[in-house]
């Protein structure tokens, strides 16, 4: 039945598609047959492989400056009280920072270079990481830490017996959460700090009207980020598999 | 009369007033320009354009896209009937978009700035130089001329924020050399006088810059619209030419942030950009085979250049027409 749905919603856009481009919606609109034919033609060129391996750098920067940083501190604040309702109005307001308005700013203030791209990345994916750890800790069960301490449970066999494996579904779902935006955050860089990567790969072809292989490369950046959100809920669900 | 009455009659009274009364003139054309976010070097086509408002009625919106390719989207798909035309326009052209260049807005505005320690143009070998984006028009400039510098590989970084942002960099340090327009060149200079220099001026290019470029229905269907509009852009560049206050005088509420005699001293430095007889020689003959192996040589039109002929680009009877009307210069 899922399959099958699945199967039914993939050809429904499929054809919504093929349709956009054959009215055409808006000039030189590309086809998904369109698309796939530049998709092959850019990787048997070796250029999104390249551009990829160079948007994957920031990414990996950024992304794992973010969760060595917020599922930390998400903890900390989750288990010292004062530090998390001081820290939360810092991450509130992270929340809704208009995050592209910051570009120029990070530009002053790192260069022009793969570590400003990071920056964006850390920005854009850093606070929902942290809200989630904070958020998992916030959410364990009252009962249990009486129980545990009913138990004489010492301070750390409460953390690390009670308090992380609670708070786990809700850190997991934060860093899958927090690498969606990783991605918006990286395009958001490569396209407005400084076109380098994928985000040059869609700069140029959207210059010179070539839209089969910009949808190309969007499709490839949604592939990649779909692939790394499916390995992250398979080590969801491995990490978690003791609540099954 | 009862109060039913009176609001009756009262009602009716107010209809039949409102009804004789004169009513507003319904502006006779209109005409939405698109156009990348404006600067200085925009300000004699904005002139000409109110110049087509308060001569000819005809109703003008302004409207600001992010982005050149944005703004020939926005052309070929009609949302707006006049944009301004970058380098994007040539490879739009190559994929079959309706649209045609009426008019040259100017040739280019862009130079190199280095600082003053890079002495010559061999200095720039692998030092750190900011330019807008892979294929915008200053970067293209740039690559063309660098061809004619063997040996000469600098260490090109995008910052696609524009001008400002780039001589921001360059007054940084984040930058060693930074390619922009010509007044963000004069403020570069007024904040740090003596500290950085123009290496490449590219001003003296002979291609454009710029077009006007015209949807392909509209200019079927409004063709003397379309000649009103680049007679007044004339109009416009040859009075600013003479004396460019008066394009501050004539600006309007545009660029009314930026003090009146330093945008007259911008101004004056640009006037070499502006050709007065709307860049006619580049858009027909062997001007405009020029301007378009210029196009092929950077990669925005595909090769060989004897595939392409200028009237696929250009179309220079409103042009030409307005000229014998006001005379060649």
């Amino acid at each position: 039945m899922v399959f099958a749905l699945r199967t039914a919603s993939v050809v429904a856009f499929l054809l919504l598609w093929e349709w956009a481009a054959r009215v055409p919606i808006s000039f030189n609109f590309p086809s998904p047959g369109a698309t796939l034919t530049a998709l092959i033609a850019l990787v048997r060129s070796g250029a999104l492989l390249s551009a990829t391996v160079t948007s994957l750098q920031s990414l990996l920067l950024g992304f794992g400056g973010a969760v060595v940083v917020g599922v930390p501190l998400g903890l900390v604040m989750g288990v010292v009280r004062p530090v998390g309702r001081v820290a939360r109005v810092y991450l509130d307001l992270l929340i809704a920072l208009p995050t592209a308005a910051l570009i120029p700013l990070v530009i002053l203030s790192f260069g022009i270079n793969i570590a400003s791209s990071a920056v964006i990345v850390f920005v854009f994916s850093a606070p929902f990481v942290t809200m989630n750890a904070y958020g998992g800790v916030r959410d364990v069960r009252p009962r249990l830490v009486e129980m545990a301490q009913a138990f004489d449970a010492s301070w750390g066999q409460l953390v690390t017996r009670i308090v992380l494996p609670s708070a786990l579904p809700m850190v997991m779902a934060g860093l899958r959460y927090g690498l969606s935006r990783a991605f918006v955050g990286l395009i958001v860089a490569e396209l407005l700090l400084s076109p380098f990567g994928l985000g040059r790969l869609i700069m140029m072809s959207r210059s010179m009207f070539e839209h089969d292989r910009m949808f190309a490369t969007v499709l490839w950046t949604l592939l990649l980020a779909g692939a790394a959100l499916t390995a992250l809920a398979r080590l969801e669900a491995r990490l978690l598999r003791w609540r099954a | 009369m009862t109060n039913g009455r009176r609001t009756f009659v009262l009602a009716l009274i107010a209809l039949v007033l409102f009804g004789a009364g004169p009513r507003p003139a319904a502006a006779a054309e209109e005409l939405t320009l698109l156009a990348t976010v404006t600067r200085v070097v925009n300000l004699p086509m904005i002139v000409g354009l109110r110049l087509l408002e308060k001569e000819d009625g005809v109703k003008v919106t302004v409207k600001d896209l992010r982005t050149p390719e944005a703004v020939m989207l926005a052309v070929i798909d009609g949302q707006g009937q006049i944009g301004t035309g970058f380098a994007p326009f040539y490879p739009a052209i190559e994929k079959g978009a309706s649209v045609k260049g009426v008019l040259e807005l100017s040739r280019p505005e862009f130079v190199v700035m280095a600082k003053k320690e890079i002495a010559s143009v061999k200095g720039l070998h692998g030092v750190r130089l900011a330019s807008h984006s892979p294929k915008a028009t200053v970067q293209s400039l740039l690559e063309f001329y660098l061809k004619s510098q063997p040996g000469v590989t600098p260490n090109v970084v995008f910052i696609p924020e524009g001008s400002p942002a780039r001589a921001e960099a360059l007054l940084r340090g984040a930058v060693d050399a930074a390619a922009f327009d010509l007044t963000a060149a004069q403020v570069v200079n007024d904040r740090a006088p003596g500290k950085f220099h123009i290496l490449v001026d590219f001003t003296d290019q002979p291609v454009s810059s710029s077009s006007l470029v015209v949807n392909g229905n509209f200019a079927r269907s409004k063709p003397e619209l379309v000649q009103k509009l680049v007679r007044r852009m004339l109009q416009s560049y040859r009075e600013g030419a003479r004396d460019p206050k008066f394009w501050v005088r004539e600006r309007g509420e545009t660029l009314k942030e930026i003090d009146g005699a330093k945008l007259e001293s911008q101004l004056r430095a640009l006037v070499k950009i502006f050709d007065l007889n709307g860049g006619l020689d580049r858009m027909r003959g062997p001007g405009a085979i020029e301007n378009l192996s210029f196009q092929v040589a950077i990669g925005n039109l595909t090769g060989p250049l004897s595939k392409w002929k200028p009237e696929t680009f250009f179309d220079t009877a409103p042009l030409e027409a307005a000229l014998k009307d006001i005379g060649k210069r």
